[in-house]
């Protein structure tokens, strides 16, 4: 038996039925006026209204934004913890020493799935919150006691671990960008407090455009 | 209490990341059959030892990994951490 | 104003008016005033009233140490009003005075002079008669603290940030030791960060005429690097973390390296009318005069044990204060500042000290006197000085509470009559400057270049220049070290005057009360200081500690060495609440289905850390429409884990006590989880998906410690299975009534027919379109579906059933309904049913337990032995006769005596009367037993059944 019900790109459209995929925070970008749009059968908020201001946030403060449309897959795939790797298009992220997180852009994970051995697909479990801007750091250090200065956490670092008081992972993307990951239930939470916590920095959230 | 825990997969974290799994209790071997006493100081009785202490943590707000700790209960040092298949 | 002409040090901008209202007067002063200097620059000079006696009290230290100019900011009480900078516009009130500072009725206390409030009147008064209590507590309650916080308090609204900080280096003190080493640490390499307490770092450079060094190295610190935290309190050591308060951001720095330079604490002496305004500690006017350009008296007398006092009295007497009168402690003092008292003409009492103080309001003379070694004046030595302002030096005692809480044992020093730190410190942890006992400009800013290097090296910074550097700069400390005069050591207190002599000014403890403490067996310092509160205000112990160990040692005969300290506790400031209750944000989880739930306008409650749907409205409408038609609930927190792998199953019948290994793929069974124990732990159901994976359910609240039960076990077996937690990644929806199966038939191409899906059976199928785990279960006792689907399509699906179900008059049902529900099936909700104790022979589910499964599972043995030992209680279903229903918890009795409880009751409209679920004796435990019920007075008659209430034998869940 498949585990297909856990895997959102295998919803077929059934007569009248046109399933929608939607991020666990959308209730949260609805509240705070953001446009959205279909991608890969994802509702995906692209903007909050003003384009310049959010690109102004990631370029000189904080953005934060909703990246859960993700694809993210647990597979037996042994790696040395505390690094994760960009190849293939992907991300790979240790979580123990024989598993590992792929993440990989949504209409990539079925081809990335079929591929892996002992795969669970976590793409909805996983909430994923983007943090980009000069200020990405001094934003996460109100939320997280993770050591993330440059030394100790370089571009790639991967940390599982608490953040905003739930479990979490951490992936240090590239330089002043940040992904964090954690249980899509706790999403709003998590996204609330991130962005109250963005406010008093000059921080704002942006939508997918925003962002490379 | 605010001590750090070197998790054995995930390095150094604050102790509030764990959860406090207890001193290492043997079970009694699959197949025996203790006596009530027996199954009584297992089930109810604990060593607490001032000093150090061998102890199951996991990595709750983590990697999820249970490992085992030597921790000295009087200073909170933690001197060890290991995976449980790594221990001697 | 009252001002000085400009001070080269001054922080004061005579060029910047600042304005501001004191207890609605309007106050002016300069841009860089504190609220206190600009109020005394305006001629105030009483600032508080005192704790218990409601005495006036004046500026002590202006640097935030004690508790004399405590007040309330815009709302915010207990405010130091000499570290507050003055803004423009804040609203600045006095606290502890009715109706004013200038008249407080309360001074009452104080004037009935009797013993109203001795050492721990609390304990003692207001204890008779009984029934007057509930007045005394009144009183007392206005009476108590300093200040009021605000009422009601507002809206949850900004509050604190917390911020992390990871540094190699933490630096707590900006004086000259604190900077150097924090400079010195960081020109190494390492990342430093540096805490100091108040407006501008520099300590007491600053005052002492070194202005121009106190900030070549701020910005020397500041320029290389060293991120620099001011004004901020370290609030403790909690095991290498140190919370640092600044405005409203709470730093949680955790270092590697911690240089502790926190200085020494200038002390007060202890004599009667201490705590008049214009008793002053030199420190504090030296500040007052040169930072902020304000004479803190017009005629002074100088009380010194330290030479600082005869610097602090020829700094002043150059600003134009006449100096009337010294006492130097030390018997032979000498040095520059006394010759040129002495040539002036000031006449300086050698061997003497203060005694006493007179004044009212304030401060209108002292008497001086030479004294012996208990503080007794010599006969005719006593010399009467009128004055405004009284210097005091009492000596300095070292800030040791941080070293104390990382777990340094001071040590009493004879020679300086101070606690000391040891010279050898644990691993991480450094002291540097007058926090050590080292005295002298040169040897506390060397101090702090050691200690700078020491941390750095121990980083593995540096190379071996810098090593070389670090052992001359030892050395030659060390030769600076030798060369420092000694403070005299005051006596415990001054004998011969009249009046209070408070040693505690916090608390208004004095000497006497400390004695009486003692007199009534109060003997250690830890006990005295819980009778008297000395030390527990919030000075936390810089003014008082020291002089309380001093009187108990006198008092009980003790070496202060014995005597010792009590245990330094965080905070070692004080700090308002809020800056440490962070954000009030509670971690919630809520299902992906919660919008809709509030846009259906369901009261949400809190279940577990679950936000969930307790109704929508009408509990008994909704349990209806399951039972007639067709209701939908969303089950989404469902703890989820797959169990995967080849010994996936034999794994699972190590954990449960039933046989999970022999289920056919696509088919459930229930499954209660117990500990080794015997104990119930969770409960939920376990489908076989294929031959090496299970779907694993748990309880809501459960899920967490399930998964974290069985990596445990793994841990320990290591069998060749994968856990993995789901519960986020599905939704879960369990549709259930008789005109299900049309609704479900309606959205998949399934065959949902009772052959095809049967109950307890589980299958994978597409339901509008999107891929679900559909297991045919019945918790609540209907034909009914639990839909399981990916969380990111819990909406879609939700939306699908609701329009599917719309012409079989679906409804949305919340807990409370579903609560309903199951009872009338006597199905058991782990935790509420059950507790720690509950087994499944007790609670009723003896045919879980498969004792005579080959294999070994958790619990097996306790299972065995409570089999043979038989039941005490047992979990039983009763219907009360009275049409009352009894609450949840409400004992049982048997002959009078409660003998067991209700876990659950309710009114079911379906079959018209009160039912429920209780533990009674195991006699009882039998259909038909009649049981009293007591709730709250009331006793209720109710007969037992084990048999479920509604469809007993289960034809509508099998339908």
């Amino acid at each position: 038996m498949s585990l297909d019900f856990l895997s959102p790109d295998r919803a077929l459209p059934a007569g009248a039925h046109e399933p929608v995929a939607r991020s666990p925070i959308e209730p949260c970008l609805r509240r705070a006026g953001a446009r959205f749009e279909l991608r890969g059968g994802w509702s995906v908020a692209t903007g909050f209204g003003d384009p310049e201001a959010e690109a102004r946030a990631a370029r000189s403060s904080v953005a934060v934004s909703d990246r859960s449309a993700l694809g993210k897959l647990e597979a037996t795939e042994p790696m040395e913890p505390g690094t994760a790797v960009h190849a293939e298009g992907a991300w790979w992220c240790p979580l123990t020493r024989e598993r590992t997180l792929v993440l990989c852009p949504t209409d990539a994970t079925a081809g990335v799935r079929e591929r892996l051995a002992g795969v669970v697909d976590l793409t909805s479990g996983l909430a994923a919150v983007g943090v980009e801007g000069p200020l990405a750091r001094d934003l996460l250090a109100r939320l997280t006691a993770l050591d993330l200065r440059p030394g100790s956490a370089p571009v790639g670092a991967f940390r599982p671990g608490s953040v905003a008081r739930v479990p979490a992972m951490l992936l240090h993307e590239a330089e002043d960008r940040f992904l964090v990951l954690f249980g899509s239930a706790h999403a709003q939470y998590v996204w609330e407090v991130a962005c109250d916590a963005a406010e008093p920095l000059g921080g704002t959230p942006v939508g997918a455009a925003a962002h490379a | 209490m605010s001590f750090v825990l070197a998790c054995p997969v995930c390095g150094t974290r604050e102790v509030t990341d764990f959860r406090y799994g207890g001193e290492l209790n043997p079970r009694p071997a699959a197949g025996s059959a203790p006596s009530p006493r027996e199954l009584n100081a297992y089930n109810y009785f604990r060593r607490n030892v001032a000093g150090v202490q061998r102890e199951w943590w996991n990595h709750r707000s983590g990697c999820r990994s249970w490992f085992v700790a030597e921790r000295d209960t009087r200073t909170n040092e933690v001197l060890s951490t290991a995976l449980p298949e790594a221990r001697p | 104003m009252n001002r000085l002409p400009p001070q080269p040090g001054e922080r004061i901008d005579r060029a910047r008016q600042v304005s501001f209202s004191f207890d609605g007067r309007r106050v002016r002063g300069y841009e860089g005033d504190t609220v206190a200097s600009a109020l005394f620059a305006s001629g105030r000079r009483v600032f508080s009233r005192s704790f218990k006696y409601h005495r006036p009290r004046g500026l002590l230290c202006c640097a935030g140490q004690c508790p004399n100019c405590l007040v309330t900011v815009d709302g915010a009480p207990g405010v130091r009003a000499c570290t507050e900078p003055a803004r423009e516009g804040m609203r600045v009130e006095h606290q502890n005075a009715l109706p004013s500072l200038r008249w407080d009725l309360m001074r009452a206390v104080d004037q009935l002079g009797g013993r109203l409030m001795p050492a721990g009147f609390y304990y003692k008064t207001f204890m008779w008669p009984r029934r007057l209590w509930p007045l005394y507590e009144r009183v007392l309650r206005g009476a108590a603290g300093l200040g009021r916080a605000p009422a009601p308090q507002q809206e949850r609204g900004r509050r604190s940030d917390y911020r992390r900080r990871h540094a190699d280096v933490l630096v707590v003190g900006g004086g000259p030791a604190g900077l150097s080493a924090a400079l010195q640490a960081r020109r190494l390499g390492a990342d430093v960060v540096l805490v100091d307490e108040g407006p501008e770092p520099g300590g007491h450079l600053l005052v002492t005429g070194a202005h121009e060094r106190a900030r070549t190295l701020a910005t020397q610190a500041r320029e290389a690097g060293v991120e620099l935290l001011a004004p901020a309190a370290a609030l403790g050591y909690f095991d290498g973390l140190v919370p640092v308060w600044q405005g409203d951001t709470l730093h949680q720095v955790r270092a590697a390296q911690h240089v502790t330079a926190t200085g020494a604490i200038e002390q007060p002496l202890v004599f009667a009318g201490n705590d008049l305004p214009g008793v002053m500690l030199s420190g504090g006017a030296r500040r007052l005069a040169a930072l902020y350009a304000l004479p803190p008296g017009g005629t002074a007398a100088v009380a010194t044990v330290t030479e600082e006092g005869l610097e602090a009295a020829v700094a002043l007497l150059e600003l134009g204060v006449r100096i009337a009168a010294v006492a130097d402690l030390r018997r032979a003092p000498g040095g520059a500042a006394l010759e040129r008292l002495e040539a002036e003409g000031v006449p300086v009492l050698r061997g003497g000290t203060v005694v006493c103080a007179e004044g009212r309001n304030a401060l209108r003379g002292v008497t001086l006197a030479r004294v012996d070694e208990h503080g007794r004046p010599h006969a005719g030595s006593e010399l009467r000085v009128p004055c405004d302002l009284l210097i005091v030096s009492g000596g300095f005692a070292p800030a040791g509470s941080l070293l104390a809480q990382a777990g340094v044992k001071a040590g009493y020093d004879e020679a300086s009559g101070a606690f000391l730190p040891p010279a050898a410190l644990p691993p991480g942890t450094y002291a540097a400057g007058t926090v050590t006992g080292l005295r002298g400009a040169e040897a506390i800013e060397l101090s702090g270049r050691v200690a700078g290097a020491e941390a750095a090296h121990a980083l593995g910074l540096g190379d071996a220049a810098s090593r070389e550097r670090l052992e001359q700069d030892r050395s030659r400390l060390d030769g600076l070290r030798s060369a420092v005069p000694e403070p005299a050591v005051p006596p415990p207190s001054a004998a011969g005057g009249k009046g209070k002599c408070f040693a505690c000014l916090c608390e208004d403890v004095t000497a006497e009360e400390i004695r009486h403490s003692v007199e009534e067996g109060f003997d250690s310092i830890e006990l005295s200081k819980r009778y008297t509160t000395v030390t527990m205000g919030p000075c936390q112990g810089r003014m008082c500690q020291l002089p309380s160990v001093r009187l108990m040692a006198r008092e009980t005969g003790q070496p202060l060495a014995d005597v010792g300290l009590t245990t330094a506790r965080p905070p070692w400031s004080a700090v308002p609440l809020g800056v440490l209750a962070g954000r009030p944000s509670e971690p919630a989880k809520r299902s992906p289905l919660h919008h809709r739930h509030r846009e259906a306008g369901a009261r949400i409650k809190w279940a577990g850390d679950w936000r969930r749907p307790y109704d929508y409205g009408d509990p008994h409408a909704e349990a209806m429409a399951v039972h007639e038609a067709v209701g939908v609930i969303d089950v989404s927190p469902l703890g989820k884990l797959l169990v995967e792998g080849p010994d996936a199953g034999a794994f699972l019948d190590r954990l449960y006590p039933n046989r999970l290994s022999t289920l056919e793929p696509g088919r459930i069974r229930y499954g209660v989880l117990g500990s080794d124990a015997g104990r119930i732990m969770d409960d939920g159901t376990v489908a076989r998906l294929g031959e090496q994976s299970f779907y694993v359910t748990t309880t809501s609240s459960g899920a967490g410690a399930v998964e974290e039960w069985f990596s445990w076990w793994q841990a320990d077996w290591r069998m060749e299975v994968r856990v993995t937690n789901v519960t986020h990644a599905l939704a879960a929806v369990n549709l259930a009534g008789p005109r299900s199966r049309e609704v479900l038939a309606g959205l998949t191409s399934l065959d949902c027919s009772s052959d095809a899906l049967g109950y307890l059976d589980a299958r994978q199928a597409h339901v509008a379109g999107v891929p679900c785990l559909i297991l045919r279960i019945g918790f609540v006792g209907e034909l009914g579906y639990e839909i399981h689907v990916s969380s990111a399509f819990g909406e879609h699906l939700w939306d699908a059933l609701l329009e599917a179900g719309s012409g079989h008059g679906i409804r949305p049902f919340g807990l409370e309904p579903q609560r309903l529900l199951r009872l009338q099936k006597l199905h058991v909700i782990v935790g509420q049913d059950t507790d720690t104790e509950s087994n499944p022979y007790d609670a009723a589910m003896p045919w879980i337990v498969k004792l005579d499964k080959e294999e070994d599972f958790i619990g097996r043995w306790a299972l065995e032995q409570t089999a043979e030992r038989g039941l005490q209680t047992g979990l039983v279903g009763f219907r009360a006769r009275d049409g009352v229903v009894p609450a949840e918890g409400a004992a049982v009795l048997v002959d009078g005596a409660p003998a067991g409880r209700v876990t659950s009751s309710r009114f079911s409209p379906r079959l018209g009367e009160v039912i429920g679920m209780a533990w009674v004796p195991a006699e009882m435990a039998g259909d038909g037993a009649e049981i009293t019920i007591s709730d709250n007075g009331r006793t209720l008659a109710a007969t037992v059944t084990t048999t479920p209430f509604y469809d007993p034998q289960g034809a509508r869940l099998r339908s």
